[in-house]
């Protein structure tokens, strides 16, 4: 009769030490996961201030218009006042054309300005600057860059 | 009563050997998790040249173009009179005898494909240890390519679009 009682326990203990261990393995799992996402956000880091240099030097590209250099920054400001964007497009696409992981976004008051959708698939890290709209408010500029 | 001591027995056999594999499955995976909680080697490589690269993009010793009207580094903007192995060498000093990092930056015109301009850091360990990259073990070296937009100033004072390629070589320990 003992035996009986024993042997209905026995396998409610190793169902118990089953889900216990199920358990403690997802405690773990998510302890080594925080772990790891350390060194990516140290990663992180590091590859912004890369990101950081490259929207700098995009923002300060020489541009030609009308046999008059200027700055990509003024350019920038230059067409939300006559609306017409080709000359920016243009000048961004040769950019991400040699860069094709290179994705801006331009965001004036009224409009948004996307060059490279397809970097949209790598955005791991972006940096962004603001540049003060002719007509009040601001033009955001965001530089996506992928960390390898 | 014979018959059904058996059938327990039996019973309780089948048992125990599905208790011996869960056991099994447990020190495997307490092994494992153990294992990979302890960290017997950190590579800490890659963050090396990701540090030296973002020293040479922003520290006002090095290449960056430095506005002496303003006292700002401009960021972005190489300047090809201090691309030189001296100036590098001197921003980022370990001594005579650096056996710690090298590299190379190209610079090319954003257009045209021939280099435009070449410096190293460490020159010599930089000719030394090219040749051992792509080994695997003790001796062989690390390397890590970098290519950036930038811009770079020439002599007479004009900003011009180019590629910046930084090549870091890390001896493996």
């Amino acid at each position: 009769m003992r035996n009986k009682k024993a042997i209905l326990a026995a396998p409610l203990v190793d169902f118990w030490s089953i889900i216990i261990f199920i358990f403690i393995i997802i405690v773990f799992y998510y302890i080594i996961q925080s772990t790891v996402g350390g060194s990516e956000d140290i990663k992180a880091r590091q590859q912004t201030l890369v990101t950081n240099a490259v929207l700098e030097a995009y923002l300060r590209t020489p541009v030609s218009v009308d046999g008059k250099e200027i700055q990509m920054s003024q350019l920038i400001i230059d067409a939300h006042i006559t609306g017409d964007y080709t000359k920016l497009i243009e000048e961004s696409n040769s950019i991400t054309g040699k860069f094709p992981k290179y994705g801006i976004d331009i965001f004036y008051p009224d409009r948004q300005l996307s060059i490279n959708r397809a970097a949209s698939l790598y955005r791991y890290n972006q940096v962004s600057s603001f540049i003060p709209a002719p007509n009040g408010g601001t033009i955001k500029i965001i530089l996506y860059l992928p960390y390898d | 009563m014979k018959r059904d001591k058996s059938a327990i027995t039996t019973f309780e056999m089948i048992y125990w050997i599905a208790r011996a594999i869960f056991l099994i499955i447990v020190i495997v995976s307490v092994v494992t998790l153990v294992r990979l909680c302890i960290t017997t080697q950190s590579n800490t490589e890659e963050l090396e040249a990701n540090l030296l690269v973002n020293h040479f993009l922003y520290s006002p010793d090095s290449i960056v173009y430095y506005d002496e009207f303003s006292g700002r580094p401009m960021l972005g903007i190489v300047d090809t009179g201090r691309l030189n192995d001296m100036t590098l060498d001197s921003a980022f000093s370990f001594g005579d005898k650096n056996t710690m990092l090298a590299a190379k930056i190209e610079i090319y015109d954003f257009d045209s494909k021939p280099v435009k301009f070449v410096a190293y850091y460490n020159k010599p360990y930089y000719d030394g240890w090219f040749p051992l990259t792509g080994e695997s073990g003790a001796g062989a070296v690390s390397e890590y390519p970098f290519s950036i937009y930038t811009l770079y100033s020439t002599p007479d004072g004009k900003i011009n679009k180019g590629i910046m390629n930084i090549t870091v070589l890390i001896p493996k320990s």
